[in-house]
């Protein structure tokens, strides 16, 4: 959730910069654009990030992986383990600072993408799909 | 600045990534930033004026290079027991571990300039990657070599029992300049060659590029005694852009060898620039077997193959052997890939199915000169080039006819533990023979007109990255989904 909030104040703090900018030339704009973007901002910070953190379910076993996630539109992926081809870890700047991965499970024409999980639980992750890969 | 290394230990062996990687890096900044600067830089050279945005694109392209050194020095590839690390990126990062047994492929190129510096281009492919692109590019040293060719060890199987042993084929070159230039097209050539006369343009100044079309046009004059005007710029663009996509696809495809080792096959190829594929048998999706207009009038075939990342690169095509007649073939294939087998074509399109073969086609060869016609009486001052463009559609169109017809009395497919299709793809005739477990989807359309025929189209597609798809047309439905039906116990 810190990732994505994170975000969000980068987000923010760009249209505000924008705002402020503007707001000489286009005043009414400007305050148009603020007025969409803070409710909009403070729904997604207090209402959305802490649904969504929620409503992740990542399992693994030795058939496949799945994850489950969504707020308004709830999603469900399957990638069996059998068409697991690599799997791959990546980190932006902001995730890195928090302590965060994400991971990448690449099979044929497909992936399913785990965005934020910390470098513990990435490793253990990685160490048990590893396990049954081997097994 | 350390150059590229080898670092054993721990049953580990870490490869860092060539100096080269630096450049690679620098590419996409080229043309909009290094080369302006460097520009701006010489000028100050001769008159001593320097501006304050030659400063301030300076800053930035020592920013730049700052920001490829770093990612060089980050990137490297670690090789370990049953699977291998590629590290990438400096700001976004990215680990890959792959399981050695999961590389379908790896691509070796050694470029003049790079051979100077020891350098090697690598890229490794798996099936998960993009149809487009390379999985992972690298750059890494020539004595690197080693170590990479024991990601993809030679190993017996049941086709190829003795790992030691070598087995080769040279394509000759005359087949190879037959394979250049049936595989050409005066489209793929001008798509080629107008990125590099523009960039030679911005290199060498604009005169140059002015040059070059100024020896168009007056080719194009000369030709004004055959063929109408405006005809004539036309074909000699069209010519042009042929000789281009031919010698192109000669420089990069010949001299051809195939060397198996076991079952590792090695496609090495490349004039200028040495490539090598390296791919097991077991990595082959399925073999196809095309013939071009251009081939079909020699009797010879093309054999190529589905690899992820074989055949990926612009001039590379996924060949095992680029030209040979139809016995020769027989011959090789049961030599390198004895799996291959054809098993014969058992569902074949029914007679009342031939006139939607040949319908369609046959209308329009009667369309082409009641349209010329038409645009005659139209245009009357353009005649000459309405009669030219007819007469060249005319022809066209007659290939397409005779394609149309063999597609009716050779086009099939059989259903089985291999599965065989010939139908056509685009302008070439083409079977595919594939293993059934390699298949991803077999569909079954009928379209208003085929249900009350009961006819069916049946698509193949092949489960590989770049999936390849062979559609054979008006076969008899209930025949076909019988024999599914049998084949994979299921009931429709």
């Amino acid at each position: 959730m810190g990732l994505w909030r994170g975000r969000l104040t980068l987000v923010l703090l760009a249209v505000l910069a924008a705002g402020v900018i503007l707001l000489p030339f286009f005043p009414l704009a400007s305050l148009i654009l603020w007025g969409i973007f803070l409710p909009l901002s403070g729904a997604a910070w207090f209402w959305y990030f802490p649904r969504l953190q929620k409503s992740y379910r990542l399992t693994l076993s030795e058939e496949a992986v799945t994850l489950t996630r969504g707020v308004l539109i709830r999603r469900q992926y399957l990638l069996p383990c059998p068409r697991l081809i690599y799997v791959e870890q990546f980190s932006t700047p902001l995730a890195g600072l928090l302590g965060l991965r994400g991971i990448r499970l690449r099979a044929a024409r497909g992936r399913l993408t785990v965005p934020a999980l910390g470098k513990e639980d990435a490793a253990a992750f990685l160490a048990r799909l590893g396990e049954f890969n081997r097994g | 600045m350390s150059g590229p290394s080898l670092h054993k230990g721990g049953g580990k062996t870490v490869i860092r990534s060539h100096p080269f990687m630096i450049l690679a890096y620098l590419k996409p900044y080229l043309f909009v930033l290094l080369l302006p600067v460097l520009r701006g830089l010489l000028s100050y050279g001769r008159s001593g004026v320097l501006s304050r945005l030659i400063v301030g694109e300076a800053l930035l392209a020592l920013l730049i290079t700052a920001v490829a050194v770093a990612k060089w020095h980050r990137c490297r590839l670690t090789l370990e027991k049953g699977y291998i690390r590629i590290r990438e990126g400096l700001f976004f990062t990215k680990e890959a571990i792959i399981p050695k047994d999961k590389i379908a492929s790896m691509y070796l190129e050694m470029r003049p300039f790079f051979w100077l510096f020891h350098a090697l281009v690598v890229r490794l492919d798996t099936e998960a990657g993009r149809p487009g692109k390379s999985d992972f590019d690298l750059i890494l040293s020539r004595r690197h070599i080693p170590a990479l060719l024991e990601l993809l060890p030679p190993k017996p199987d049941r086709a190829h029992p003795d790992p030691g042993r070598l087995r080769q084929y040279h394509a000759p070159t005359l087949k190879m300049l037959l394979m250049a230039a049936a595989t050409s097209s005066s489209a793929t050539g001008l798509l080629l060659a107008a990125p590099v006369i523009n960039k030679a343009g911005q290199l060498l100044g604009a005169g140059f590029s002015q040059r070059v079309y100024g020896t168009l046009t007056q080719a194009a004059s000369r030709l004004e005694t055959i063929i109408p005007a405006g005809a004539s710029m036309l074909a000699v663009l069209l010519l042009a852009g042929f000789a281009v996509s031919a010698l192109y696809a000669f420089v990069t495809t010949a001299p051809f060898r195939l060397y198996i080792k076991g079952d590792r096959f090695t496609a090495s190829s490349g004039l200028i620039a040495r490539r090598r594929t390296l791919f097991r048998a077991e990595a082959i999706n399925d073999v196809l077997i095309q013939q071009s207009p251009v081939m079909g009038l020699l009797r010879h075939y093309t054999v190529k193959v589905s690899v992820a990342g074989y055949g990926k690169r612009r001039g590379e095509t996924a060949v095992v052997i680029p030209a040979a007649g139809k016995k020769e073939i027989g011959g090789l294939l049961e030599e390198i890939l004895p799996d291959a087998e054809s098993a014969p074509i058992a569902l074949r399109p029914p007679l009342r199915a031939l006139p939607r073969f040949l319908v369609f086609p046959i209308l329009l060869l009667a369309a082409i000169p009641a349209a010329a016609a038409l645009a005659l009486r139209l245009f009357p001052a353009f005649g000459g080039f309405i009669r030219f463009t007819a007469a060249v559609l005319l022809v066209l169109q007659l290939v397409m006819v005779s394609l149309s017809l063999r597609r009716y009395t050779k086009g099939g497919i059989t259903f089985g533990s291999r599965i065989t299709a010939y139908s056509s793809k685009w302008f070439s005739l083409t079977e595919m023979r594939c293993s059934s477990d390699r298949v991803g989807v077999i569909r079954l359309l009928q379209f208003p007109l085929d249900i009350p025929k009961n006819l069916c189209r049946v698509r193949v597609t092949v489960r590989s990255e770049s999936a390849h798809t062979l559609s054979v047309p008006h076969l008899d439905y209930r025949l076909v989904r019988k024999a599914l039906e049998e084949v994979y116990r299921v009931k429709f």
